[in-house]
């Protein structure tokens, strides 16, 4: 989000390609992240139909490069959140060290898949620099600052505290 | 006027796309609520299981504890009243032969006493011995043992033993067959204690692979729900025993009726 000089280097009208970057490696880290907790090899399928999708509408219009993509952000996170949800279904009755980032992983992504799926709606408005498009962006900014401190309640958790006792 | 009516409608937009944030928010929180709810009553759950299995498994070894110690306590006694006396009156006899002025017939009294004594402390250290675990059922299979066994309750003349085996030609394991003679025993033992039945039925027959055990008396019978809550330690030892031989047992009886049990049994020789 901070990477507005690039505006100075590269003569492009935003940064917003970097948003494409930011969801397609996002869905694919979690999809191995998932593939490892959920143990299932479906998500690979998943994983490689989602891509072809998001590259068929490269293909198919071009111009999205620089506009935020609705239903890229909408697919990858609703798949990533369908994770999630299983994983909480498949640790119902056991305990993992996952869980809490699980939590933060789930709610994150469910609330701000709006956010992003609103992105050229609210881009285009004649508000772009009034409050509600900072609004919205400073909800995410929340949203993510919660999902960063449940992956460090997680890490004290699991790890931190067991140091201190040996 | 016409900038600002559009300006007012883009925060309209805004508002709603805030209001299904909100609402996503809130359902998010719901999922992760019921999630976290749920596991809380499953674990709980599980953990009642849990503490309900040790309890249970608790109250086995109990059971087992109390039985060798009350099975210790008659060997101790066995011992202690048909041997341990005896040999004392031989070994005072033997100290009274090795004083050297004594006449050939005192001797020969005293020798014959030994003697006599000595017959009866071989009998019964034979008796303790067969009570402990009848040779029978080792070396001639379950038919002999069972049969001996009724003969022996036949024996006292109180009741009316009918033996019908037509089984068990060595198609059980070793184990098998002493926790089935065990059972069997048991079911005398209760009958001869409490039922005061006149005539006792055993019958074994083979069917379909499967081992039947019939066992029968006319006694005075008992409520079986409450038997079961009671759970005396001869029950136990029986539901323990059929439990470990993965069997059915069926008690039909109520009182004035008599009792009849039913045991089936799958036999299985592999394991030596």
């Amino acid at each position: 989000m901070n990477a507005s000089f690039l505006k100075y280097i590269v003569p492009i009208k935003n940064n917003l390609f970097l948003f494409h970057c930011y969801y397609i490696l996002q869905f694919v880290i979690l999809t191995f992240f998932y593939k490892e907790l959920l143990k299932q090899k479906w998500v690979y399928v998943i994983l490689v139909i989602v891509l072809g999708i998001i590259a068929f509408q490269f293909i198919q219009s071009p111009g999205i490069f620089f506009r935020y993509n609705p239903l890229g952000v909408t697919i990858t996170q609703g798949f990533i959140v369908l994770y999630s949800v299983l994983f909480f279904y498949k640790y119902l009755q056991e305990n993992n060290e996952f869980l809490i980032i699980n939590i933060g992983l789930f709610f994150y992504l469910l609330s701000s898949i709006l956010i992003f799926a609103s992105g050229n709606l609210v881009f285009n408005m004649a508000l772009i620099t009034e409050y509600g498009y900072h609004l919205l962006l400073n909800l995410n900014n929340v949203l993510y600052l919660g999902l960063q401190f449940l992956i460090f309640v997680a890490w004290w958790k699991n790890y931190y505290s067991k140091k201190t006792i040996k | 006027m016409v900038e600002e009516l559009l300006l007012q409608e883009d925060y309209q937009i805004v508002d709603l796309i805030l209001i299904a944030i909100a609402l996503l928010v809130v359902m998010a929180l719901a999922i992760i609520l019921f999630f976290y709810f749920s596991r809380k009553r499953i674990i709980k759950s599980e953990l009642e299981k849990a503490n309900l299995k040790i309890a249970n498994q608790k109250e086995v070894l109990q059971a087992t504890i109390i039985t060798q110690e009350e099975e210790r306590k008659r060997i101790a006694q066995d011992l202690h009243d048909a041997i341990s006396s005896k040999l004392n009156i031989v070994s005072l006899n033997a100290s009274m032969l090795s004083i050297k002025d004594i006449s050939s017939e005192e001797t020969n009294k005293l020798a014959n006493s030994i003697l006599k004594i000595t017959g009866n402390v071989l009998e019964s250290s034979r008796k303790i011995a067969h009570d402990l675990l009848p040779p029978t059922l080792d070396k001639f299979g379950l038919d002999a043992a069972l049969e001996e066994l009724c003969d022996e309750v036949a024996e006292s003349h109180i009741f009316q033993v009918d033996c019908h085996l037509d089984a068990s030609e060595n198609i059980l394991s070793k184990d098998q067959e002493l926790h089935v003679f065990r059972i069997v025993q048991e079911l005398f033992n209760n009958s001869i204690k409490y039922s005061e039945a006149t005539t006792l039925d055993l019958q074994t027959k083979i069917k379909k692979n499967l081992l039947y055990l019939h066992y029968s008396d006319n006694g005075k019978g008992f409520d079986v729900l409450e038997a079961k809550k009671a759970k005396g330690l001869g029950m136990s030892g029986i539901e323990n025993r059929v439990a470990i031989l993965n069997a059915t047992l069926e008690i039909i009886s109520s009182p004035k009726n008599g009792m009849q049990v039913t045991l089936t049994l799958t036999p299985s020789k592999d394991e030596n």
